[in-house]
């Protein structure tokens, strides 16, 4: 049986609106990916999803692909569209 | 576009381009900041970009910005941007800072002064620069009417 692993996910701009926090705390299997990760928070937050085609989504501070695993003690961002400048 | 990059010159080698970035949530004076370049001995030209918040959208008025952002990255992947022009084109010194906070009407939001020896290199990484900000760097604006 897998190590239980704990990610912190941090919510920004119109996704810390709509899920009304900045972060969350979350207790994942390791191996799990930021994919399994996205549908657990969908399950939390189900108005999420409908921004999933845009969001950005990094790991301690740099972007990933959803494939990639997760670490124990990961910083997790999901960020929508930038418009800074 | 693809941008094709220059060759370094001889005195181009010789230069480590120096790369500040910041942001601030002071207001931005270009005329202060451009002050701060000291060019290099080989450095013809300066190109500046800044971005100023309009008074006007889609027929709306304006009253202010209020950005907002994932300042630690942010930072990062301001460094990265002007990182990887440095690595494309033959940059003396790239000076960036970015506001966060509310920025009114008419202020700048951005500034952007690149130095290098001519000015195709300079212009050409001045546009990528902020090109690519805008899609890497995890800010956000608001609008305030």
């Amino acid at each position: 049986m897998s190590r239980p692993i704990q990610v912190t996910v941090f919510f920004f701009h119109t996704l810390e609106k709509i899920t009304g926090r900045k972060r969350l705390r979350i207790k994942a299997q390791k191996g799990q990916k930021v994919a399994d990760l996205l549908k657990h928070l969908y399950q939390i937050h189900p108005e999420l999803q409908r921004h999933d085609q845009a969001l950005l989504i990094a790991v301690n501070e740099s972007y990933v692909r959803r494939s990639i695993a997760l670490q124990d003690g990961d910083e997790v961002a999901l960020l929508p569209p930038v418009s800074g400048g | 576009m693809k941008w094709r990059c220059c060759r370094r010159s001889a005195e181009d080698k010789n230069v480590k381009p120096k790369i500040t970035v910041m942001l601030t949530k002071r207001k931005l004076s270009p005329a202060r900041l451009l002050q701060r370049c000291k060019p290099e001995s080989c450095t013809g030209a300066v190109a500046t970009f800044t971005g100023v918040v309009r008074g006007k959208e889609n027929g709306q008025r304006i009253e202010a910005l209020q950005y907002s952002g994932y300042e630690s990255m942010a930072k990062k992947q301001l460094n990265e941007v002007v990182s990887a022009a440095a690595q494309r084109w033959p940059l003396h010194a790239v000076f960036l800072a970015h506001r966060v906070g509310r920025v009114k009407t008419g202020e700048a939001a951005v500034f952007l002064a690149v130095e290098a020896g001519h000015r195709k290199e300079a212009f050409a990484a001045c546009k990528w620069i902020i090109d690519r900000l805008k899609k890497v760097v995890p800010l956000w604006k608001e609008v305030e009417q």
